[in-house]
């Protein structure tokens, strides 16, 4: 039987395996040295690779990102871990304004292979700071690529990916799939950028999820199949430079789409995914796409509200039946 | 060598400018650095140095002239001693600022 | 401080000021695409702390960084072309005068975001420590900086990893068009030090030989991976903040006082009391200087425009979208 293991080992063991290989990466953030990090992404790093690799850092986000940034200007490869994307906002000059841009303003003279890993997403009430999925400013802001691993293969493969690669990467870790066990080669290999999968054949609806969305989107895709109805959920992986083609391809099969993302709408990666179908595919359409995401609203803290604004497997099959059976949306 | 001196643009605002007042006369000698002339913008009065040393050969706007485009021409220098067909050094401006 | 040394002092500041008062020209003749930060009068300290530097260390500056990058070795024409926007500039005329990079003379970049090259500049001293090279990161900023968050985040870090890097804070009493003392409870940047554990000095930044000085000593201190250190080096800011700013926030009076404190003059007038060089010596120096920058003035204006396709070049193609 093939290995099972965890997102986050495999997480780990994807940085570990490209700092065993490349003495250039390194891991810098709160508590990412002897504690391991705050789910235990670098746990035993500190012992095999020091300190200096595994590199505690001060409560500092813009310094961190900042920090990362010119050290990969000079040739290292950092890994700065930033833990929430909430906490990121503190880091956006940096990220945004530095280190996407550096490449270009310089013409090429310099490129910044740094990689910014956070959680994103819901948890269990851990309300207005810690809950966010901001990740579209990210995918808005020229020269930077964002990922967002739905599985533990997907984690492993996307991490070497990103650190290999050239250019800053933001590498979004959903903090509701660090647990999620799945099959996880032992060797390293990379899952290309830019590069969508189909994680569920099927022929009715095309439903383009995201991060911890595809798993409910899989969990709704069993109860429709129930009721006769196949979705085909196509997760993206990469946000940006997203794989159009893939998408495009199942909507001229499946002739709906629904995309299922955690951040808001309003200028949100579900709607850049909606309106790019639009636009190229409308003759295939049979009708209006949809998208489902968190609603427009700070994320509150008491059990049933939190689970109120979000999407979920039940959301997902009802907004999919909507489409199919107008008359029978249910929910 | 003689050359023009434009409308200087003095900020990133700034479309028009006007004359005030010429600090010098034609045929005066200027040293670089020297207030040639006050113009006014969008935003305040403001001196214009003058970018070389030499004499003002000609003025060709004035403060009845009104407001003009930023870098349209407003003066001829020349180097001092230099003998200046104004006129022929203001049209191959012109012609080059055209192409 | 050898002979050599006093004359090259001299003759970087003479070539950061003619280079700055041609592209005042420039700018006013609709050559410069955009704002025009200028750094008359702060000559001393980018020559004094570049002196110091070898070709492999590194500096971040900021809006008004030419004064830095001719004094780290970026090339006048490479400079000039690329704040005129054309193909031929450092960058292509992506970046422009607030973005100029040349990494094979250690400018790894102006950064247009105040504060924001304050950062780069403590990682650019992270890989060094890392790498284990001698090599050492200045990073240039002004008083405005020194309020900013990325200033505490950064000095605080360079301190506790002790990183090879030197803060140089260009004190020229104001920050766009807010004065030094409206801005900042404690106006002397240099005493900040003490907070991270770092050495913490403030100089006359017109005394280029107080500038070298304090900044030999404290890239010695990097090179030998003791730590960082800040030197607050006050000056004054000759011209507005930009060029064309109408900047009645101060006197012309006050501006005409800071004109007397002129870095230029003082270390010329040094040099010839110390019978350095001679009057003859200076004039020869000026021309050289005088003609190096109209020929690279004569470069950038010759030189194209990209093409405007050029501005994609670097877009990756496997945009779905683009």
């Amino acid at each position: 039987m093939a290995r099972r293991i965890r997102f986050v080992e495999a997480l780990r063991e994807g940085m570990r395996q490209e700092m065993e290989r490349d003495p250039t990466v390194f891991v810098m953030g709160e508590g990412v040295g002897p504690h391991g990090s705050c789910f235990k992404q670098t746990e035993g790093f500190c012992a095999m690779f020091g300190e200096q690799r595994s590199l505690d850092t001060p409560i500092s986000e813009l310094a961190i990102a900042g920090t990362a940034a010119g050290a990969a200007m000079l040739g290292m490869r950092p890994i700065a871990d930033l833990m929430w994307i909430d906490f990121s906002m503190l880091a956006m000059d940096q990220i945004c304004n530095q280190a996407a841009k550096l490449r270009y303003i310089s013409n090429g003279q310099v490129r910044v292979p740094v990689v910014y890993r956070m959680t994103t997403g819901r948890s269990k009430s851990n309300a207005a700071h810690h809950s966010g999925s901001f990740y579209s400013w990210y995918v808005n802001t020229p020269g930077l690529k964002v990922v967002v691993p739905s599985t533990p293969y997907d984690a492993k493969g996307l991490i070497i990916a990103a650190i290999r690669d050239d250019d800053p990467v933001i590498y979004l870790e959903h903090k509701l799939l660090l647990n999620m066990r799945g099959e996880v080669p032992e060797e390293p290999y990379t899952i290309p950028l830019g590069v969508a999968e189909i994680k569920r054949a099927g022929e009715d609806v095309t439903v383009v999820a995201t991060g911890a969305m595809v798993n409910f989107a899989l969990k709704a895709a069993e109860t429709l199949a129930k009721e006769g109805i196949s979705i085909e959920v196509v997760d993206p992986r990469t946000l940006m430079p997203y794989d159009g083609e893939t998408i495009l391809a199942s909507v001229r099969k499946t002739g709906r789409l629904l995309v299922v993302d955690e951040g808001y709408r309003y200028c949100g990666f579900a709607s850049e995914i909606v309106a790019f179908v639009v636009e190229n595919a409308m003759d295939a359409l049979r009708q209006p796409p949809r998208q489902l995401t968190t609603m427009h609203t700070t994320i509150p803290f008491s059990p049933p509200m939190e689970d109120y604004v979000f999407p979920n497997p039940n959301r997902i099959a009802a907004a999919v039946r909507g489409m199919i059976q107008p008359s029978k949306a249910g929910d | 060598m003689a050359y023009v001196v434009v409308m200087p643009r003095m900020g990133q605002t700034m479309e028009e400018g006007s004359v005030v007042e010429w600090m010098k006369k034609e045929g005066e000698a200027v040293s670089k650095g020297e207030v040639l002339l006050t113009i006014q913008s969008d935003k305040a009065e403001l001196e214009v140095e003058a970018d070389y040393s030499g004499v003002l050969v000609k003025i060709l706007i004035t403060p009845e002239d009104g407001e003009i485009p930023c870098l349209d021409p407003i003066a001829i220098m020349a180097e001092s001693g230099e003998t200046v067909d104004a006129d022929r050094v203001l049209e191959e401006f012109l012609a080059k600022r055209r192409k | 401080m050898d002979a050599a040394t006093q004359r090259r002092l001299l003759e970087t500041m003479l070539r950061i000021r003619k280079a700055e008062l041609q592209l005042a020209v420039m700018y006013k003749n609709g050559k410069v695409p955009c704002a025009a930060h200028l750094y008359e009068g702060q000559e001393a300290i980018a020559a004094g702390v570049c002196e110091n530097l070898r070709l492999d260390d590194c500096i971040t500056s900021t809006h008004r960084g030419h004064g830095h990058c001719i004094a780290k070795g970026m090339s006048l024409k490479e400079m000039m072309a690329e704040v005129c926007g054309k193909k031929t500039g450092c960058s292509a005329g992506k970046g422009g005068t607030m973005h100029l990079f040349k990494p094979e003379a250690g400018v790894m970049g102006t950064v247009g975001i105040v504060g924001g090259g304050i950062p780069l500049a403590t990682g650019l001293g992270l890989a060094m420590k890392m790498k284990a090279t001698d090599q050492v990161a200045v990073s240039f900023f002004g008083d405005g900086a020194a309020n900013n968050g990325a200033f505490h985040e950064s000095l605080n870090m360079a301190s506790l990893w002790k990183l090879p890097v030197i803060y140089i804070c260009e004190n020229n009493l104001y920050a766009t068009s807010v004065a030094v003392w409206r801005s900042t409870s404690v106006p002397n940047v240099g005493v900040r030090g003490a907070g991270y554990g770092m050495p913490g000095l403030t100089v006359d930044g017109n005394r280029v030989d107080d500038v070298y000085e304090a900044a030999a000593d404290a890239v010695a201190r990097a090179r030998a991976r003791e730590g960082p250190t800040l030197i607050e080096c006050v000056t004054y800011r000759i011209r507005g903040h930009f060029e064309g700013e109408d900047a009645f926030y101060r006197t012309k009076e006050e501006v005409a006082e800071a004109r007397k404190r002129d870095p230029i003059d003082y270390w010329k007038a040094r040099l010839i009391a110390d019978a350095a060089i001679t009057e003859e010596d200076f004039q020869a120096m000026s021309a050289k200087a005088d003609s190096e920058v109209a020929e690279a003035a004569a470069f950038a204006d010759a030189s194209p425009f990209p093409e405007p396709e050029d501005a994609l070049v670097l877009t990756a193609k496997e945009h779905c979208c683009a």
